[in-house]
């Protein structure tokens, strides 16, 4: 078995073989040995090597936002965190435990007594006994 | 759209995570880049700033191909126009071009290997450096270096090869590669 020369697994490796019948060749070839596996891995080590180097990192600046971009953006935000705001408030309301309200009586219109009410005071109804009372009702019959 | 797209875009509306995981991503990719072609690490740094101002104010219409594409672009061409400012400079003031070479790469290469492999690409010239700085640190296509370039793309594949190939030879004599 003839095995792929260095070129040809070095062209393989960047991808800049023309020629599809070379390509489908050389991978017909790597397909069945092992050998030329190995050293095209080698080669893709070198590769990732020589395209690998990292220098020293210094922080950068962040650079000021477009204008256009930050006012748009300043705005849709605005105006999400707004209708959030109403959605929860809503939602909150509703779930809300709600305390009995207190109503000041200046709001209490009372209705006016009716004729057989208006015979009795205050003082009939919390000075009489329950007999006494009793017999009041027994006498409206 | 791809996450490296919308980081990108989330970045240029002020979003300081964003921010910094696009400088994350991107930088020292970058920053080699602008390294290899000034030959100053001063200056590359300063290559590599530019080109996130620029690059998170350009007007951009579309985002087809790659953050990492779009980026290596910028630099590239701002890293050409630092290179030749200092070589202008430096004729007109009859002085000649300071050895950037080592001591350049001592301050900003903490790994002797990233050295060696470093100086190894500063022996190319400058068609076959360019060529290889913009596939590996630009991240671009084949296709698209032969449009930066404005060379055939045969030519393009043509001076990787053979710049990958000096690369090789080199590292082998410095014992850096097997």
């Amino acid at each position: 078995m003839t095995h792929s020369s260095e070129d040809e697994l070095l062209g393989y490796a960047l991808e800049v073989i023309a020629s599809d019948k070379e390509r489908a060749g050389i991978a017909a070839h790597l397909a069945m040995c092992s050998e030329c596996r190995a050293r095209l891995e080698n080669l893709q080590k070198d590769i990732d090597i020589i395209g690998g180097v990292r220098p020293r990192q210094r922080v950068l600046r962040m650079p000021n936002p477009r204008p256009g971009e930050a006012t748009t953006y300043a705005i849709l935000k605005s105006a999400a965190l707004i209708i959030l705001g109403i959605f929860v408030g809503l939602g909150a309301s509703n779930w809300a435990h709600r305390e009995p309200e207190f109503v000041s009586s200046a709001y209490i219109t009372l209705s006016p007594l009716t004729d057989s009410l208006k015979a009795y005071t205050v003082s009939d109804a919390t000075d009489v006994s329950v007999h006494s009372y009793e017999q009041v009702l027994e006498q409206r019959k | 759209m791809n996450s490296d797209w919308e980081c990108f875009i989330r970045a240029r509306r002020g979003d300081e995570t964003a921010w910094r995981a696009l400088v994350e991503r991107h930088q020292a990719r970058l920053l080699a880049l602008a390294l290899f072609i000034t030959g100053s690490a001063t200056a590359a740094d300063d290559v590599v700033q530019e080109t996130f101002v620029r690059a998170l104010g350009a007007n951009i219409k579309h985002s087809t191909g790659t953050v990492q594409g779009f980026l290596g672009t910028i630099a590239y061409r701002l890293a050409l126009k630092e290179a030749k400012r200092v070589r202008r400079n430096a004729k007109l003031d009859g002085l000649d071009l300071p050895d950037h070479g080592q001591n350049a790469l001592d301050g900003i290469l903490n790994d002797e290997r990233d050295r060696l492999v470093a100086k190894a690409i500063e022996t190319l010239d400058a068609e076959h450096r360019d060529v290889l700085v913009l596939r590996f640190y630009g991240g671009h296509s084949y296709e698209e270096i032969a449009s930066i370039l404005q060379a055939p793309l045969g030519t393009v594949k043509s001076r990787i090869f053979y710049a990958v190939k000096s690369c090789r030879q080199i590292l082998r004599q410095k014992g850096v590669l097997e």
